[in-house]
């Protein structure tokens, strides 16, 4: 039962898909509206965390902020782990992942500082690994913003351009304030049966995620498709049999859901 | 303009809401942003809970709190008007309007002179209102408006969050010392106790140390209650615990479990001998006599019952089970005693000789008892690998023992598991070593018997020389194989096989040989329960200290793996890890490969 508040707001929101790059600056402070009423509903719901943050991604890139975007979170251990990506496609995956070890996320997870890099080609000594591999992939410019909760660093919110130059102070506040709706998400995220810290919230958070890396693998092993595929037939079985993407991940992983189960619901919708 | 000024203001919560924000947070911080994007001079907040007819709220001011609460007990007003309507409520004006007489006339009174109200809206129903005065009369736009509910609406979302956790937070705090612990001793109850047992398991799989259980129970404790009354029963109880409390060390946990029975959970033991030392401790301290009323001059006596277990799930509970079994026999035996387990197959030896890095134990044939004959429950190891088509982890494991050879400096290795009775049955062998392993198998004896029924390594770094097997070390130097080191595949008691490693020329490992022969041995053994069982015992990734276990591109390649093997994505992940280990090493490249197709895993050889 959608409140008449929601219908507005996703009425607007189609309109703010519709709307192609180069549009006027009102236009693109309207979807931002839009996007932060939207994210400030869905939290409110009994939400599906791994879905909300790939829809955070990709949003981030239909508003024109990024080319691809990516979360990182940091694991119990400290170590920085892939959360979420706006595009599943396993070479986005391969940079985040070199990040883990160095580069523009790691960075700001270590000094809780915005880092950007206007030109990746003009830095590339900075971070040698990550540098040629991004540049390799066709991206320029990087900006890594981090996931603050108060004195500390949840981990960033990573963003690719494949043009070189700098975000303006406007921007910088906007993705800034994504960053910080992604912090409220971990926050609200309560999938644990007790009230829990929120370091064991986002270990269990990436577990789950681990749980859907697993369940691509599986996927697209058994039907011969792209990871990015992959996840979105995951997605689509979850949403239409009502499931969080993660539980219908374990499924997949365990068996009780087969291969061939999420292409038939695929087939219905 | 309007959408730059309310963008700000809605980056600006976001920003402040990183903090495990609370209602007041969020009502201060609108109230303050409202005061910037409009032209008005304070508000309020008016929140009602429908179920119980109450109402709070938050204003900038004194005088518009009273106002805010004149429109509860007038029951008339702009805010309620909006809060019931569903729609934003404007007197431009108050000195003109005429559908709120009576609070009109208070508000003009307080020095008010516009009032606007903006439902705050939840799942299609109203939870409350935003209020905003002025004291000139005055008209807003309907931009403004749109603002003012933009932001009453981003408001009400955060309102909801905070309420719904500051609720449950509450709830959780109460409930949970209520529903996990005892109220009469304040110990863990049940439950917490299978809380406890689970996370026990995960350390003992983790750390590859078994763990035991000591169940408890007062001697003829009937007696105490049918003579001196519950009272005192209870007293007894109490002091009881203290008692046992002091016999504990900190990484022991005591659980009340019913009546008179409590369970002892103890991790990080150094050997059995530790165990049955703290159930004597125990045992000793409730038999002091109790300053429990003057009456009661008898002393009380406790029974208990030791058992061990491992890290596999649910082998807690299964372990309280036998340490309950366990007591009952220390009871029959009289009671002031303790007995152990015999079901469980053992004690385990102490720790010392499974961890990588402590050195390698050794095991002589004339110390520790024979450990053999308790092999038939292994049986199915064997009768996994076989299930999987041939060529898999045949080729794998044979990989397997190149690398174990390549990487400790030796010539061949070989893999044999337990085939039942203390047999061992030679599963793989990397090139060289394969007749050697047949020769031990068919001769019942050699450094893997040995070192199976010892369940600790053992050295022979010169086969000529060694006195312990003469037909073995005959044959074997015949052979062109002149020294063997065997490490056994143990997990808590259970003995899963043997990894040996051959060498042409007498020599023995050094020590970093050695800690690379432990690291394989575990490697081998997680592989064969991860066929086995479907899971790995151990977070591998700790074995190798390294970080990339949870990368997300390990976990896809499993995923992939366990497709083309047919097996459990757990048992795929220790196959990635273990074959990685052998080849190259670079776990997170195989991944690579295996995602983008450039390898994968066949089941035919």
């Amino acid at each position: 039962m959608a409140s008449p508040r929601r219908a507005r707001v996703e009425t607007r929101e189609d309109k703010a898909q519709m709307s192609t790059a180069g549009g006027s600056d009102l236009a693109l402070q309207q979807q931002l509206l839009d996007t932060f009423v939207e994210f400030a509903d869905t939290l409110v719901e009994d939400f599906d965390v791994v879905d909300f943050l790939s829809r955070l991604t990709k949003r981030v890139v239909e508003l024109d902020l990024a080319a691809e975007a990516g979360i990182l979170l940091a694991n119990s251990s400290g170590g920085l782990r892939l959360m979420a990506a706006s595009h599943e496609r396993s070479q986005l995956l391969e940079l985040l992942q070199v990040e883990v070890r160095e580069g523009p996320c790691q960075d700001t997870f270590d000094t809780g500082a915005q880092v950007v890099v206007a030109d990746l080609e003009a830095e590339q000594e900075r971070w040698p690994t990550f540098g040629a591999r991004a540049l390799e992939l066709g991206f320029r410019s990087v900006v890594a913003v981090p996931l603050r909760l108060r004195g500390d660093v949840l981990g960033g919110l990573n963003l690719f351009s494949t043009q070189a130059g700098d975000m303006d102070h406007v921007q910088r506040s906007v993705v800034q304030a994504i960053a910080d709706v992604v912090t409220i998400s971990l926050i609200q995220y309560r999938e644990l049966e007790h009230s829990q810290s929120v370091a064991a919230q986002l270990q269990h958070a990436l577990s789950s995620r681990v749980t859907i890396e697993q369940a691509k693998g599986v996927l697209a092993e058994q039907l011969k498709v792209s990871p990015d595929e992959a996840f979105v037939l995951l997605r689509d079985y979850a949403r239409s049999t009502n499931r969080k993407i993660a539980a219908a991940a374990t499924g997949v992983v365990e068996g009780t859901i087969s291969a061939q189960d999420t292409v038939r619901q695929e087939g219905k919708q | 303009m309007m959408e730059h000024v309310l963008l700000s203001v809605l980056v600006r919560f976001a920003r402040t809401l990183t903090a495990e924000f609370t209602s007041h947070d969020v009502l201060d911080g609108l109230m303050a942003e409202v005061g910037q994007v409009l032209p008005v001079d304070g508000g309020g907040v008016l929140l009602m809970d429908s179920a119980v007819g109450h109402h709070f709220t938050s204003t900038s001011d004194e005088a518009i709190r009273r106002i805010e609460g004149l429109q509860v007990e007038l029951g008339e007003g702009p805010c309620l008007a909006a809060y019931e309507t569903d729609a934003g409520v404007a007197i431009p004006d108050v000195g003109v309007d005429a559908r709120f007489p009576a609070f009109s006339a208070a508000a003009r009174e307080a020095g008010l002179a516009a009032i606007y109200s903006f439902p705050l809206r939840h799942a299609g129903g109203r939870f409350g209102a935003l209020e905003l005065y002025a004291r000139e009369p005055m008209e807003l736009t309907p931009a403004q408006r749109e603002a003012a509910q933009t932001i009453a609406d981003i408001a009400a979302s955060y309102l909801i969050m905070a309420r719904a956790r500051e609720r449950s937070e509450a709830a959780n705090a109460l409930l949970a010392q209520a529903a996990l612990h005892d109220p009469l001793t304040g110990l863990p109850n049940r439950q917490l106790l299978h809380d406890r047992l689970a996370t026990a398991e995960d350390r003992s799989r983790r750390e590859q140390q078994p763990f035991a259980v000591i169940f408890l129970d007062v001697d003829d404790f009937k007696a105490v209650n049918d003579t001196w009354g519950h009272e005192v029963g209870d007293q007894v109880l109490v002091a009881l615990v203290d008692r046992v409390r002091k016999g504990l060390r900190a990484a022991d946990t005591l659980a009340r479990v019913s009546g008179d029975e409590f369970v002892i959970v103890c991790e990080q033991i150094a050997g059995w001998w530790e165990v049955e030392a703290i159930a004597d401790k125990v045992i000793a301290a409730a038999t002091e006599p109790l300053p429990v009323g003057s009456a009661l001059g008898t002393p009380i006596a406790v029974s208990a019952g030791v058992a061990w277990a491992g890290g596999t799930p649910g082998a807690g509970l299964e372990a309280l089970r036998r340490a309950d079994a366990a007591m009952y026999i220390a009871k029959r035996r009289g009671g002031d005693q303790h007995a152990v387990d015999g079901t469980s197959g053992a004690q385990p030896a102490p720790s010392a000789t499974r961890s990588v890095g402590e050195g390698v134990g050794e095991a002589s044939d004339s110390e520790a008892t024979d450990r053999s004959g308790r092999g038939e429950e292994l049986h199915p190891v064997v009768a996994a690998l076989e299930s999987i088509p041939s060529g898999s982890v045949g080729t794998l494991t044979q990989r397997l023992c190149a690398g174990a050879a390549r990487r400790t400096g030796t010539d061949s290795a070989g893999i044999t598991v337990d085939a039942g009775h203390g047999d061992l049955d030679s599963i793989s062998a990397s090139q060289g070593a394969e007749p050697i392993e047949t020769l031990q198998v068919d001769l019942g004896e050699g450094p893997a018997y040995t070192a199976h029924r010892h369940g600790a390594p053992v050295r022979a770094p010169d086969l000529r020389a060694d006195e312990r097997w003469p037909a073995f070390s005959t044959e074997a130097t015949a052979r062109g194989c002149q020294a063997a080191f065997a490490f056994p595949l143990l997990w808590g008691s259970a003995e899963l096989g043997v990894l040996t490693l051959y060498r042409a020329a007498p020599g023995d490992l050094d020590p970093e040989q050695q800690e690379a022969a432990l690291l394989f041995a575990r490697l081998v053994l997680n592989l064969l329960l991860a066929v086995q069982t479907g899971r790995p015992a151990e977070q591998l990734d700790e074995l190798f200290g390294e970080d990339v276990a949870d990368a997300a591109s390990v976990h896809q390649a499993a995923g992939m793996v366990s497709g083309q093997l047919a097996i459990s994505v757990a048992a795929a992940l220790a196959v990635l890890r273990a074959h990685a280990y052998a080849e190259s090493g670079d776990l997170r490249a195989l991944a690579e490969d295996v995602i983008a197709r450039r390898y994968r895993f066949d089941r035919a050889a």
